[in-house]
């Protein structure tokens, strides 16, 4: 902390945050291709629903919940 | 040549669109890499600042860790779901764009001497909501950025950079 105070190196991390939001001006990013547009009142239900999928695949998916399990205990 | 050449027919445009993903893929990949260099350094020196500011507490250190925590324990598997329905784009910008304005607020609080150990509970806590809501968006466009046949190759890059930020970035910070 001797050489560069806490608001310099605040700067650097705004600095470099800008060369990360500005290419994203630039380049497309694909996007999922969607069933339905989603902008009504359903959503709380639905991303409760999407969630819910997303354990499930884990859980039935043996090998790949094992491997979760581990990765979260090796970095308690 | 290869013999893949001539018994494949995948159309001139598709190719191109192969060939072409590195291009992109990389321009963000690599702002992204400079982003966490100065995230990494700037997290660590908020850290050192609090264990100064507060002569080591154990109480202040560890609420800062549960407030850094947080986010990505009770947001996580909501981001993903979330991430999933907006732009991709569009959340890593609002997120990087966020976490740089607070930043730059605290940049101000320090710089004018009014900077307070509560001040940095709220940029820990911004910063961890960012950085949940960006990882999961950048992870969701890498597995649509990079053809299938490459993800394992930028899977280890990423992993790469990780270990080295995480193990060099440190003692730098407070030589800084």
């Amino acid at each position: 902390m001797s050489l560069l105070p806490l608001h310099a190196i605040m700067g650097i991390d705004v600095a470099t945050a800008a060369f990360a939001v500005a290419p994203l001006f630039f380049i497309r990013i694909p996007e999922p291709v969607r069933r339905q547009k989603r902008r009504d009142a359903r959503i709380v239900p639905d991303i409760a629903h999407d969630i819910r999928d997303g354990f499930l695949y884990i859980w039935r998916w043996q090998g790949l919940f094992i491997v979760l399990i581990v990765a979260a205990l090796l970095n308690a | 040549m290869s013999d893949q050449t001539t018994t494949t027919d995948v159309p001139d445009a598709a190719a191109s669109r192969q060939r072409r993903w590195a291009a992109s893929f990389f321009t963000i990949w690599t702002g992204q890499a400079l982003s966490l260099v100065g995230s990494q350094v700037g997290g660590f020196a908020l850290v050192w600042w609090l264990t100064q500011a507060s002569g080591g507490s154990a109480t202040v250190l560890a609420t800062a860790s549960l407030v850094a925590m947080l986010p990505s324990v009770v947001l996580g598997p909501v981001a993903g779901a979330l991430v999933d329905r907006w732009s991709r784009r569009r959340v890593m910008i609002v997120g990087d764009s966020l976490v740089a304005a607070f930043s730059a607020w605290l940049g101000v609080m320090a710089w004018t001497g009014s900077l307070q150990i509560w001040h940095i509970y709220v940029i820990v806590f911004v910063r961890a909501l960012g950085g949940t809501f960006h990882f999961t968006a950048m992870q969701a466009a890498t597995s649509l950025m990079v053809p299938e046949t490459q993800l394992a190759r930028v899977s280890g890059m990423n992993q790469t950079l990780r270990g080295v930020l995480t193990s060099y970035l440190p003692p730098w910070a407070p030589w800084r």
